[in-house]
């Protein structure tokens, strides 16, 4: 270090550096061609400088390179360009970043030309950064209403940029029932590794708060440590712990140790690897919302009160945006819910008018029915000696009776179900069923075989709607049947502990499981022809007396309707 | 046996039923609407009314059925209806019976002759009771 104009020229230097020293500023010389020739102490080792830094280009000190050079203060103040000014920022080995005030001014000191004044501005710097980030936060959460991209945006903001700048960020919400704080979604790198990627990449890409407020969702990183939040609940009334405390409080903790302070559960400690974190609450117009973290794991920063402090006024402005987007939400859920409830009211509006129709329509159509069938009956009756117009006319008849009943099965649907309920004796009620039955079941050479339970109880039931529901099994078990080389239906009735159980068993071509699942919707129908009724009146008319109808299947094998209705338990009752 | 007023509009079944009651020895007279029906009722004393519900010109069976028992209380009125949903419907708990049309003619002679012989013995059925389920 032998520039310069002697032993007392490098002597007064020497006096001038320890001062400045003192003051805490930064000094350096500079030559004509902006190469650095001297720097103090001070400057020295904020910019990790050392003797191999003497005579390279000012760059080592501003950081100027391709596009910064023409701005550069000290390039500026070379060639008499006058004083010059300019702002420093630098992110160290350990992660820390710094911001310094360059002011370079043209001299004329030995064969020095530029001497360069530097000044820490790092803390005044964050403080504008603060201010600047409330309100950037503000601006990007207006209009944000889902409340993922809230969390996230504040876990940035928290975490990105110099502002707050931990290393890591978490927040746990309170669930539905106020039971417990729920881990919802972290930031932060997940190793040392991955953190000093991100700050290099962040010291040279240099992007504003704007561009990083922009990225849409968290980055891969952020997930993998989102995901082990997630897993984490921590009930509220566990007053001991921190979390619960914090929100309890409603006051910021630190906690400098997690391993050794009893307030931490060994569980939250490992699962997020904590040390010293900074614990806040999330309140808003009064009402808990949830906690947030954050700690500086991997620059391993102290945490003090002051960051604390900082921590907890951002969380307010956060915590107001997470308050809205959660009504927000809400209030989404609960139109869906309106609007599912309207889609049903319309469906039942539209039901209700095809009944009315239905039984207008069966109206208009058993008029005629009854005069054909009437005459019908009538001529059979009087063609005592003509064989062959009695069975013409009967005939007729039948197909009039099967028409009624048709119609009956539409209307009955539509009509809202009344039992009127007495004691009812079920084996004597299917037997009774299957005799009117019985050439049906013949004609189609279907053999029926009852395995009837003696000496039941009787149960409390409308007769004649289990009647119509035991014809509805019967029918659908017959139509089962059709085409079938097997064709037998067993009727079974046994008793259970709540009632009566009826099982109607065919050896049709069964169903395959959609259809055994729709089976008792109305209008469904896997027939040509049928209304597709019977099976939904019958399970109506079973949910009126308090009992339940199911049915099993096996395609190819046949099914089981399996029916019951609960016993009487009146006085009038056996 | 008896004089029954039968209150029907469709013309065929009128014969059939004046058919079909006049061969177990009742007297049938008829009515097409409402109000002759009322009309009838008064004039003729049956002792036994069948109504229809559905009828021309602006009053219903429901109505004619409330104006002929305003005339006389004691008459009993069985309907006999192609509608099978005002069964429960309190305007039809008036009738001693609520039969649904059939071809089927068995459930409306039941419900006449039962009628017929509650009036003889001097009181009128509950149309609760006169309600026949279907299949018992």
């Amino acid at each position: 270090m032998d520039h310069g104009s002697g032993a007392a020229s490098a002597q007064e230097r020497d006096r001038l550096s320890t001062i400045v020293d003192a003051m805490g500023v930064g000094l350096a010389l500079f030559d004509a061609q902006a190469k650095l020739q001297w720097a103090n102490g001070t400057l020295m080792r904020w910019f990790g400088l050392g003797p191999d830094s003497i005579g390279r280009a000012c760059s080592v000190i501003c950081g100027c390179e391709g596009e910064h050079k023409p701005a550069c203060a000290l390039l500026g103040a070379t060639g008499g360009g006058g004083r010059r000014s300019g702002v420093v920022e630098r992110t160290n080995a350990a992660g820390e970043w710094n911001c310094y005030l360059l002011a370079a001014m043209p001299v004329e000191y030995g064969d020095s030309r530029v001497v360069a004044l530097v000044m820490d501005i790092t803390e005044q710097r964050r403080q504008t950064e603060q201010v600047r980030l409330i309100s950037k936060l503000t601006q990007a959460l207006e209009g944000t209403l889902d409340l993922d991209r809230v969390l996230h945006l504040v876990l940035t903001c928290v975490t990105a940029g110099h502002a707050l700048g931990f290393n890591r960020a978490f927040v746990f919400l309170l669930d539905e029932g106020k039971q417990n704080l729920v881990g919802k979604m972290a930031v932060g790198p997940t190793s040392h590794e991955e953190a000093s990627r991100i700050w290099s990449e962040l010291s040279e890409q240099s992007r504003t708060l704007e561009e990083l407020l922009a990225v849409p969702g968290p980055a891969e990183g952020d997930q993998a440590l989102t995901q082990v939040v997630q897993s984490l609940k921590v009930p509220v009334a566990q007053a001991g712990n921190v979390l619960a405390q914090t929100l309890n409080t409603r006051a910021a903790i630190i906690v400098h140790n997690a391993l050794a302070d009893q307030r931490v559960g060994d569980e939250l400690t490992a699962a997020l690897e904590l040390e010293e974190f900074v614990c806040v609450p999330l309140v808003a117009r009064d009402e808990l919302l949830g906690v947030m973290l954050a700690d500086h794991k991997f620059s391993r920063a102290p945490i003090d009160e002051h960051h604390a402090e900082l921590l907890r006024v951002f969380s307010a402005q956060a915590s107001l945006a997470i308050a809205n987007a959660r009504a927000y939400n809400k209030i989404s859920e609960q139109m869906e819910e309106i609007k599912r409830a309207q889609h049903d009211l319309i469906e039942a509006e539209q039901l209700a008018s095809v009944g009315r129709m239905a039984g207008h329509l069966a109206h208009e159509i058993r008029n005629p029915l009854t005069t054909i069938g009437g005459f019908a009956a009538a001529i059979k009756r009087s063609a005592t000696s003509d064989e062959l117009t009695r069975k013409n006319a009967s005939v007729i008849y039948d197909e009039v009776i099967r028409l009624e009943r048709t119609l009956a099965g539409v209307l009955d649907f539509t009509r809202p179900v009344r039992p009127r309920k007495t004691p009812v004796d079920v084996n004597s009620l299917v037997r009774r069923t299957i005799r009117e039955f019985g050439n049906v079941l013949d004609d189609g050479g279907i053999t029926l075989r009852l395995e009837l339970q003696e000496d039941l109880k009787r149960v409390r039931a409308d007769s004649g709607l289990i009647t119509q529901v035991i014809i509805n099994l019967l029918k659908n078990a017959v139509e089962a049947l059709e085409g079938r080389d097997r064709r037998q239906i067993v009727v079974g009735t046994a008793a259970s502990e709540k009632g009566v159980v009826v099982t109607f068993s065919d050896t049709g071509g069964g169903m395959d499981e959609t259809t055994r699942q729709m089976i008792f919707a109305p209008f469904f129908t896997t027939k040509v022809s049928g209304s597709g009724l019977g099976l939904s009146v019958s399970q109506k008319i079973v949910a009126e007396h308090g009992g339940e109808i199911s049915v099993e299947s096996e395609l190819g094998s046949g099914s089981t309707f399996r029916v019951s209705v609960p016993w009487d338990d009146s006085k009038a009752g056996g | 046996m008896a004089k029954i007023l039968l209150v029907e509009d469709e013309t065929a079944l009128c014969l059939l039923y004046q058919t079909e009651l006049g061969a177990e020895g009742h007297e049938v007279v008829v009515a097409q609407d409402g109000k002759t029906a009322v009309e009838m009722a008064a004039r003729a004393k049956p002792d036994l009314v069948i109504m229809d519900i559905s009828l021309p010109e602006k009053m219903d069976g429901i109505e004619s059925m409330s104006r002929i028992l305003s005339q006389d209380k004691s008459i009993p009125v069985i309907i006999n209806t192609g509608y099978s949903q005002y069964r429960d419907n309190f305007m039809s708990w008036a009738a001693e019976a609520y039969v649904v049309k059939s071809a089927d003619l068995r459930p409306l002679k039941k419900a006449i002759n039962k009628a017929l012989r509650a009036r003889q013995r001097g009181k009128k059925t509950d149309a609760s009771s006169g309600h026949e389920p279907e299949g018992a």
